[in-house]
């Protein structure tokens, strides 16, 4: 099952993301939206970035739904920032064999908490 | 802005190309988003559009009508609901439903929503930002 090997409340990963303007610009191209001209990172983009890396050292199996997700910033992130991302395992329940994963992604600065974000994901059994 | 004020909405249909671009933004390259064979043999009969990227809609909506407010303190919910096929059209919707003011600040809840053309719900939830009391 994924991410059986771990329990609940277990830190996954730790990792670095850059919200450099490429990304920032490269993000509303892909969903079409008119060009971004503020100063801060939106919680999507942040979400949406951080979910990428996030993928890439745990990739979900196919036929995995993404059921419900939750952002919040803390305090305003600037476009240019650098981050660290501290993942855990929220919780894992398995119901009629498949598994219902939040992971919960913390978005730091220099020991700051910045934002959060919650990623609720059904998971089918392996 | 007071409650019960409704929120511009943004309306666009999501074709393949922007899909495969959020692919790659995103890092998600699920065949159900992208592969057509793939897609037509599971239950959705064909590729879908992922859920962060409907969810991106609810941010345009936020960010057209509230600015850089959403930036700085920006909370959302989010359930989904029903997928949205490849190719169709989404519409946002964005209805305040409750106004904080503690001291110089406010606190305001919206409700939103994105629906398919036919006005099925694709997701939902509630959005919530710190505005300056001048502003609302």
């Amino acid at each position: 099952m994924y991410l059986g090997q771990f329990n609940n409340k277990d830190q996954l990963c730790e990792f670095e993301i850059e919200l450099n303007e490429k990304y920032i610009y490269d993000y509303y191209n892909s969903c079409g939206i008119n060009l971004h001209s503020y100063q801060y990172v939106f919680p999507t983009e942040l979400a949406t970035l951080s979910l990428k890396y996030f993928l890439e050292k745990f990739p979900i199996p196919n036929g995995s739904i993404h059921t419900s997700q939750e952002i919040e910033i803390y305090s305003p992130i600037e476009i240019g920032s650098n981050l660290t991302c501290i993942a855990f395992l929220d919780s894992f329940k398995e119901i009629r064999g498949r598994g219902i994963v939040i992971v919960n992604i913390k978005y730091t600065k220099s020991k700051n908490i910045l934002g959060s974000a919650n990623a609720t994901l059904l998971v089918p059994s392996s | 802005m007071n409650e019960e004020t409704k929120l511009k909405s943004v309306e666009k249909v999501i074709t393949k190309e922007m899909v495969l671009n959020y692919a790659n933004t995103s890092g998600d390259h699920n065949p159900i988003h992208i592969d057509d064979d793939y897609a037509k043999s599971t239950d959705f009969k064909g590729t879908i559009v992922h859920g962060m990227f409907l969810i991106s809609s609810i941010s345009e909506m936020l960010i057209k009508n509230i600015g850089e407010n959403w930036a700085k303190s920006g909370k959302l919910k989010i359930k989904f609901k029903n997928p949205l096929g490849v190719g169709e059209e989404i519409i946002t919707q964005g209805k305040i439903s409750k106004i904080v003011k503690d001291n110089n600040r406010t606190l305001v809840t919206c409700e939103v929503m994105c629906s398919d053309n036919s006005g099925k719900i694709l997701i939902s939830g509630t959005a919530q930002w710190r505005d300056n009391e001048d502003s609302c």
